[in-house]
C-alpha cells in the first residue's frame, strides 16, 4: 500500500509521507515518559512540608511538560488533561479564586485522589502549584497548604501517567497505523501527516501569541502580569523552551526542513538573549520592541513550516478551520 | 457507477421533462438525504448529494467555491451561494446535473451565504448585507416566478449569517452584528460595538421577535442556526472577544422564553478554540451537536443542551441529522457518524469537504 502511496504523490507534486515513526520514538514518547518522570519525582518530594524546597522539583516537571505540551491531541486532550495540567492564560484570576475557596473552607476533598480530581480545574495542575510555590499569600508551609501541594503533585502526577502509559498502550499505534483498515482515527496516513504537523503551527501560534502576545499588549498599555508563570520567573523559559521543543517536532517531522529550521533557531536565538525571565521588561518601550521581534521571528517561523513543510508533506493548515465562514 | 445512473436519470428526466410537465423530485436525483460542496483534488468545485450513509447520488461542477445553500422541499432544485462576500447564487437541477440559473444579488448588496424556502418551496428568502453599513436585508425570489425577485425586508440586525424557516413558517436569522469590509482578509470593522441578536421574523418582514446576548458576551457572534418541530432554535457562535475566555458557544430559545446558554466543562471548552462552523439537532430532536474545525472537535449536548460528549474530528465542519446521532463532514473528505456508540466512519473521498452539509 505504501510504495504505490508512494509513487503516486511523487508523480504529482513532491510530497512525501511525514516520518511519523521518528517523531513517536523520538519526540513524542521520550517528551511524556520524561514528563511523566518528572512529575512522579515532585509528587515524592511534596510528601516532605516545604513549598521552598519543592520548588526544583517543579521546575523540572515545567520543563518536561514545555517538551510536549504543544501535542494538543490523542490522550493529553482526553478528559481535557492538558487544560487540566496547565490552566493557562487565566485572565480572570480563577486559579487564586478557588484555591482561596479551598484555604477559606479547608475543604477536606483534596484528602483523596478521586475528590482531587473534583474540585475546579482552575485549581489543579502547574499553575495551582506555581501560586502554592510562589505566591506570598499561599505560598506558606501551613498544614492545609502541604496537604494541598501533596494533593495537587499527586493528582499532576496520575494525569501524566496516564497520558504516557495511553500513548505506550496503544495510542502510538493508532497513529502509527493510520489509514489502516479498522483505524476509526486516522482515516488515511496524511491524517496522521497531519496532526503533526497541525501541533506544530498552533504550538507556534500559542507561544507567539499567547506567551508573547498576553504580557505585550497594547503598545500604550503593557501587562507584565499576563505574563506566563511571571511568579516563578519563568516567562522567557518557556517561550525557549517552547520552541525548543517545536524544533524538535519540526526536525523529526521532515527529517531537515532548512527554512523553518533556520527560522526556529533564529527564534530560540533571540528569545534566549532576552535576559528578561517574567518578561517585565514590556514596560518600557525598548523591552516592548524586543519582545515584538521575538514574536516576529515565531511568526516568521511559522510560515517558512506553512511553505516548507506543508507542501512536502502533502498538507496545509486545514481547509475549513483556516477560512472562517 | 454512478454516473451511469445519474446519466441515466439524466436521459429518463429529459425524456419525461419533453413530453410532459417537469415533476422531478428528489428521487431523480437518487434521494440524497444532504447535499454538500467540495473543492476536489484538481482544485476544481463540485455539489454532490449524499445518502445519511455517505454514499454519493450526483456530483455536478460549480465554477467557484460555494459556501451554503437550500434544497428547494419538494423539486431536486438547490440554491448555492457564493462565498462571501458573494454577489451571486446558483440554481441547480439536481436531477438533470446542471445549473439552470444564476441570481444576483442586488447591486451594493451581497449574499450572507445562506438561505431557506418556504414550506411550499414558492418563495426563496436569501441573507442579504448592505455593503456600505452591514445592515442585513432577506430578499424574496419566487420559485415559480422562475426565481424572480419579489421584494425584501430588513433581517433585524447588522452581518446576517444563517437563516432557517421554522416549523410555523416564520424565520429564524442570525445577525452576526459584524460589519465586514469587503476586503480579501474580511476585516472586521466594529468588533468593540458589535451586538448580535437572534430574530424572528414574520413570511411578511414583520419582526415578531428578537433576542440579544447579555452585554458581556456582545462579542459573540450569533452565526449558525438549526431547528426542532417544537420551535426550539439552537444557535451557535463565534467569540470575537478575549482569546483567553471560553463563553458558551451554544445556545438554546424557543420565542417568547428566555434563551439558555449551554456551558462546556472548562477543562473541555478551549478544545472548540472560540469557533463553531455548523450546529445540528439530531433526526430525532434529542441531541444538540455543534462542530469546531479550528479545534477539530464536535461538542455534543442533549435535549435540554446539557453537554454530554465532546467528538476529535479534525477540520470538521459539515453536519446533519440522522437517526440517533449525527453525520460530520471534514476538509479531509471524512465522513463519519456519531452516535451514543461513539464515532463510526462512512466513508472517504478524495476531496475536501466544504463548510456545511444541507439538508434535502
Amino acid at each position: 500500500m505504501k510504495p504505490v502511496l508512494t509513487l503516486i504523490c511523487a508523480l504529482m507534486a513532491t510530497p512525501v509521507a511525514a516520518d511519523v515513526n521518528t517523531v513517536i520514538e523520538s519526540h513524542i514518547l521520550p517528551g511524556y515518559a520524561a514528563f511523566a518522570q518528572a512529575t512522579e519525582t515532585l509528587a515524592a518530594d511534596a510528601q516532605v512540608c516545604g513549598a521552598e524546597a519543592l520548588r526544583p522539583a517543579w521546575n523540572d516537571a515545567f520543563d518536561a511538560w514545555l517538551g510536549v505540551s504543544h501535542l494538543r491531541f490523542g490522550p493529553a486532550e482526553q478528559d481535557g488533561r492538558s487544560v487540566t495540567i496547565a490552566f493557562w492564560p487565566d485572565p480572570r484570576g480563577a486559579t487564586p479564586k478557588a484555591l482561596d475557596t479551598l484555604f477559606a473552607d479547608q475543604d477536606p476533598i483534596i484528602n483523596t485522589p478521586e475528590g482531587t480530581t473534583q474540585i475546579s480545574v482552575a485549581a489543579r495542575g502547574l499553575f495551582a502549584l506555581e501560586y502554592l510555590l510562589y505566591d506570598p499569600e499561599f505560598a506558606e508551609d501551613t498544614p492545609y497548604g502541604c496537604a494541598l501541594i501533596r494533593a495537587l503533585t499527586t493528582d499532576l502526577a496520575a494525569i501524566a501517567r496516564h497520558i504516557d502509559d495511553e500513548w505506550k498502550g496503544g495510542y502510538a499505534t493508532t497513529l502509527r497505523t493510520a489509514g489502516r483498515a479498522g483505524n476509526t482515527t486516522f482515516l488515511s496516513d496524511r491524517e496522521a501527516d497531519q496532526a503533526l504537523f497541525t501541533a506544530l503551527l498552533t504550538g507556534l501560534e500559542f507561544t507567539a501569541d499567547q506567551r508573547l502576545g498576553r504580557p505585550m499588549g497594547e503598545f500604550d498599555r503593557p501587562r507584565p502580569a499576563r505574563a506566563e508563570a511571571w511568579r516563578s520567573d519563568r516567562s522567557q523559559r518557556n517561550v525557549v523552551l517552547s520552541l525548543r521543543a517545536l524544533s524538535d517536532l519540526a526536525h523529526h517531522l521532515t527529517g531537515g526542513a532548512v527554512n523553518t529550521d533556520a527560522a526556529l533557531n533564529h527564534a530560540i536565538a533571540l528569545a534566549s538573549a532576552l535576559n528578561d525571565p517574567a518578561l517585565a521588561g514590556v514596560s518600557d518601550p525598548s523591552g516592548r520592541l524586543k519582545l515584538e521581534i521575538v514574536q516576529q521571528a515565531v511568526h516568521a517561523a511559522r510560515d517558512a513550516a506553512v511553505a516548507e513543510i506543508g507542501p512536502s508533506l502533502g498538507v496545509s493548515a486545514g481547509f475549513n478551520s483556516a477560512d472562517g465562514d | 457507477m454512478v454516473i451511469d445512473m445519474t446519466t441515466r436519470r439524466g436521459f429518463l428526466a429529459t425524456l419525461v421533462a419533453a413530453t410532459a410537465a417537469p415533476t422531478l423530485t428528489w428521487a431523480d436525483a437518487g434521494s440524497p438525504r444532504f447535499l454538500a460542496a467540495a473543492q476536489e483534488p484538481t482544485g476544481s468545485f463540485a455539489l454532490f448529494g449524499l445518502t445519511s450513509q455517505g454514499k454519493e447520488t450526483f456530483r455536478i461542477a460549480l465554477p467557484a467555491r460555494g459556501h451554503a445553500g437550500a434544497g428547494h422541499p419538494k423539486r431536486p432544485q438547490a440554491v448555492t451561494f457564493a462565498r462571501r462576500p458573494g454577489t451571486y447564487a446558483l440554481v441547480i437541477d439536481c436531477a438533470r446535473g446542471r445549473v439552470t440559473q444564476t441570481l444576483a444579488a442586488p447591486n451594493g448588496y451581497h449574499f450572507s451565504g445562506h438561505g431557506a424556502f418556504s414550506a411550499d418551496g414558492d418563495t426563496l428568502f436569501t441573507g442579504e448585507v448592505d455593503n456600505s453599513t452591514g445592515a442585513g436585508w432577506i430578499g424574496k425570489w419566487s420559485q415559480s416566478e422562475g426565481y424572480r425577485r419579489i421584494g425584501s425586508f430588513p433581517s433585524g440586525g447588522i452581518g446576517p449569517h444563517e437563516i432557517v424557516r421554522l416549523p410555523d413558517g416564520h424565520l429564524a436569522v442570525a445577525n452576526g452584528g459584524i460589519i465586514a469590509a469587503l476586503d480579501d482578509e474580511r476585516t472586521k470593522l466594529n468588533i468593540d460595538t458589535m451586538r448580535p441578536n437572534l430574530s424572528y421574523l414574520a413570511p411578511d418582514g414583520t419582526l415578531v421577535d428578537q433576542i440579544e446576548l447579555p452585554q458581556d458576551l456582545h462579542q459573540n457572534s450569533i452565526r449558525h442556526l438549526a431547528t426542532r418541530p417544537d420551535g426550539t432554535v439552537a444557535f451557535a457562535m463565534q467569540w470575537e472577544g478575549d482569546s483567553a475566555l471560553h463563553p458558551p458557544l451554544l445556545g438554546l430559545h424557543m420565542r417568547g422564553e428566555i434563551p439558555a446558554l449551554c456551558d462546556t466543562p472548562a477543562p473541555l471548552a478551549p478544545r472548540m478554540r472560540q469557533y463553531v462552523g455548523s450546529v445540528a439537532f439530531d433526526a430525532g430532536g434529542q441531541q444538540i451537536a455543534i462542530t469546531c474545525p479550528k479545534g477539530g472537535v464536535v461538542a455534543l449536548f442533549d435535549h435540554k443542551g446539557q453537554f454530554t460528549d465532546m467528538a476529535t474530528r479534525a477540520d470538521v465542519c459539515g453536519i446533519g441529522p440522522v437517526p440517533g446521532g449525527f453525520v460530520v463532514t471534514d476538509g479531509f473528505g471524512g465522513i463519519l457518524e456519531l452516535g451514543t456508540d461513539g464515532q463510526r466512519p462512512l466513508a472517504l473521498f478524495d476531496r475536501t469537504w466544504d463548510n456545511h452539509l444541507v439538508l434535502v
